[in-house]
């Protein structure tokens, strides 16, 4: 896993992020670049929270060698508090002055040095959830009856012996959705693709608006 | 063990700090950033501003004298010591500095150019040597002074001249032995040790516990070594790079083997375990350590340097260029039980003016993902 050091970096907890925010960038207007070695801002995904808040791990993304703007996306689950905290404590050697409390926007900071940090606490920084939370937010209008029946459904199949956890609800809610779709079954960076899900919505605005703003495009 | 190093006005080092120093540290950075001079700012402070050690890296470095300026200056100063200066210039005045967190000694040494001594009576010097009338240095001689601050000593003076060469006959009048060094300081440098100075090494440490490290060292790359002495050598021919003056016995075999003869690595090993233990209580420094290390020996050299270092209390300086090098070092960081990082990496950067350091934990991060830390 050998990597030339990249200037803009994106570091997120998996796999879907990694597909699913190229793919929204681009539908709004920003060429994201044809291969990973072009594009615009390098996404590093650590299969799970726990390996990306591991202590040591972000510090030395920070300390990276050329590295100019550092994003990092999470998801707040239960306790968006709590995974500011968490995510604070591994940026404080190089940014000692990051607020203690969350205030419910999305981060932009920059060091002495130039570093610049951004800090995006999906959904939408200010309640609990996921990447699918805010993936929820962008089913087109006219789809709310369909999402809601989703929902319901969701909650119904628990009844009748779904073993999806609880912490996995917004997921199964967004992928029965999805097998409602023309094309069904549409894996998400491809509903974000082929416009299944909106990517134009207002919900992703501010998000868009943040990427753009952290990484100068 | 130094936790802050600083330098100012060393060579290309305008002013630059290192801290949170570990045992273990390993220097990276780019062509010409300073890393090389860092170990030799180390060096002449350890040296307690020994002149032997200044000059050390100027010979190093074929700085000498142009041969037209010492025809005009009918002098046969040949080693040009300005470029020791932050900006090549020789002039009163001009100085550097090393300091560290320590002190007595080893808490800094400052080195600068006054006027020249015959014209300062009052000037003390430690020693009882006489700059004289010494044919080698002209009449606008000026004086190199060696002073370390916290150090209740006076300070010591070298005579060179106004273009900032001095003579190797003028040195020879201050003979090595006279100098105690603050502790003891070992420099591999790139281009490895000399066969007289590994035989001598090696006779140092012969037949005591010692010993058996240099010979660990080399079973890393061939674990069927028995034994190794020291043998006579023909000293009338020798030249640069030549290996030498030790041989080998593997377990299974009667025959003695010249050391030359197993590669490059053997050698680079060899000086390194020698070095690091006649470094025992004090600092080892080894510019690009990788030289000659195959990435699979990489592994097993930090674990062999990082234990011997915690016996024997030295404090490791090293440079590389090498991922592998620097990767293999989360070996060693993982497997540390020790509070506080033992082992850290520096980043050199020539447009600032502190290291960029990463901890143990930032080191096995790093190696884990691959993260470009040079």
């Amino acid at each position: 896993m050998r990597r030339r050091s990249h200037a803009k970096k994106l570091l997120v907890e998996g796999r879907q992020e990694q597909r699913v925010i190229p793919e929204l960038i681009e539908a709004n207007g920003v060429l994201w670049g044809e291969s990973r070695n072009e594009a615009i801002v390098l996404i590093d995904e650590f299969d799970g929270i726990e390996n990306l808040l591991k202590p040591g791990v972000i510090e030395a993304e920070l300390k990276s060698s050329g590295v100019e703007i550092v994003g990092i996306i999470v998801d707040a689950d239960d306790d968006l508090e709590k995974r500011w905290q968490a995510v604070r404590n591994r940026c404080l050697s190089k940014f000692p002055n990051l607020p203690e409390k969350w205030d419910d926007t999305p981060l932009i900071v920059t060091a002495d040095d130039g570093l610049k940090l951004g800090v995006w606490i999906m959904p939408d920084n200010s309640k609990c959830g996921m990447l699918e939370t805010f993936l929820q937010y962008l089913a087109p209008t006219g789809s709310e009856l369909l999402v809601e029946y989703a929902k319901e459904t969701c909650e119904e199949a628990a009844n009748r012996g779904a073993t999806y956890t609880p912490h996995q609800k917004t997921k199964a809610e967004i992928y029965t959705w999805l097998s409602w779709q023309n094309e069904p079954g549409r894996q998400l960076h491809q509903a974000v693709k082929e416009r299944i899900l909106d990517p134009s919505s207002s919900s992703a605005a501010g998000f868009v608006e943040w990427f753009r703003e952290l990484f100068e495009l | 063990m130094l936790s802050h190093v600083n330098i100012r006005g060393y060579r290309g080092l305008r002013e630059f700090s290192l801290n949170g120093l570990g045992r273990v540290n390993l220097l990276v950075g780019s062509n010409n950033c300073g890393k090389t001079s860092i170990l030799e700012a180390i060096q002449i402070l350890a040296n307690a501003g020994d002149p032997w050690s200044l000059v050390h890296g100027v010979v190093r470095r074929g700085e000498r004298v142009s041969d037209s300026l010492r025809r005009r200056n009918r002098s046969s100063s040949d080693h040009d010591l300005s470029h020791l200066f932050y900006g090549h210039e020789v002039a009163i005045g001009q100085e550097f500095e090393i300091t560290t967190d320590k002190a007595g000694p080893l808490g800094g040494v400052i080195v600068h150019i006054t006027e020249g001594s015959q014209h300062d009576e009052e000037r003390q010097s430690s020693l009882p040597f006489e700059a004289g009338n010494d044919d080698s240095i002209d009449a606008t001689a000026w004086t190199l002074t060696i002073d370390w601050p916290m150090h209740d000593s006076a300070s010591f003076d070298l005579p060179i001249n106004s273009y900032g060469g001095v003579s190797f006959d003028s040195l020879r009048r201050y003979p090595r032995s006279r100098f105690e060094s603050a502790i003891p300081v070992q420099h591999i440098s790139t281009a490895g040790l000399s066969v007289d100075e590994v035989v001598q090494m090696f006779e140092d440490v012969v037949l005591t516990p010692d010993e058996d490290l240099a010979v660990e060292a080399l079973r890393l790359i061939e674990p069927h070594i028995d034994r190794l002495a020291t043998v006579s050598r023909d000293r009338r021919t020798s030249y640069p790079g030549e290996r030498g003056g030790v041989v080998v016995k593997m377990v299974d075999s009667s025959q003695r083997v010249p050391i030359g003869s197993m590669g490059d690595g053997m050698w680079r090993m060899l000086g390194l375990a020698l070095a690091l233990v006649n470094a025992e209580g004090g600092i080892l420094l080894v510019d690009e350590i990788d030289t000659g290390l195959h990435y699979t020996v990489m592994d097993q050299m930090w674990k062999l340097l990082s234990e011997g270092a915690r016996k024997l209390s030295v404090q490791v300086f090293a440079t590389t260029h090498s991922r592998d090098c620097y990767e293999s070092l989360a070996t060693i960081a993982r497997d540390d039980v020790s509070d506080g990082s033992e082992v850290t990496i520096q980043r050199i950067e020539s447009d600032r003016t502190v290291s960029t350091g990463f901890t143990e934990q930032e080191i096995i991060a790093a190696a884990e993902r691959g993260m470009e830390v040079r």
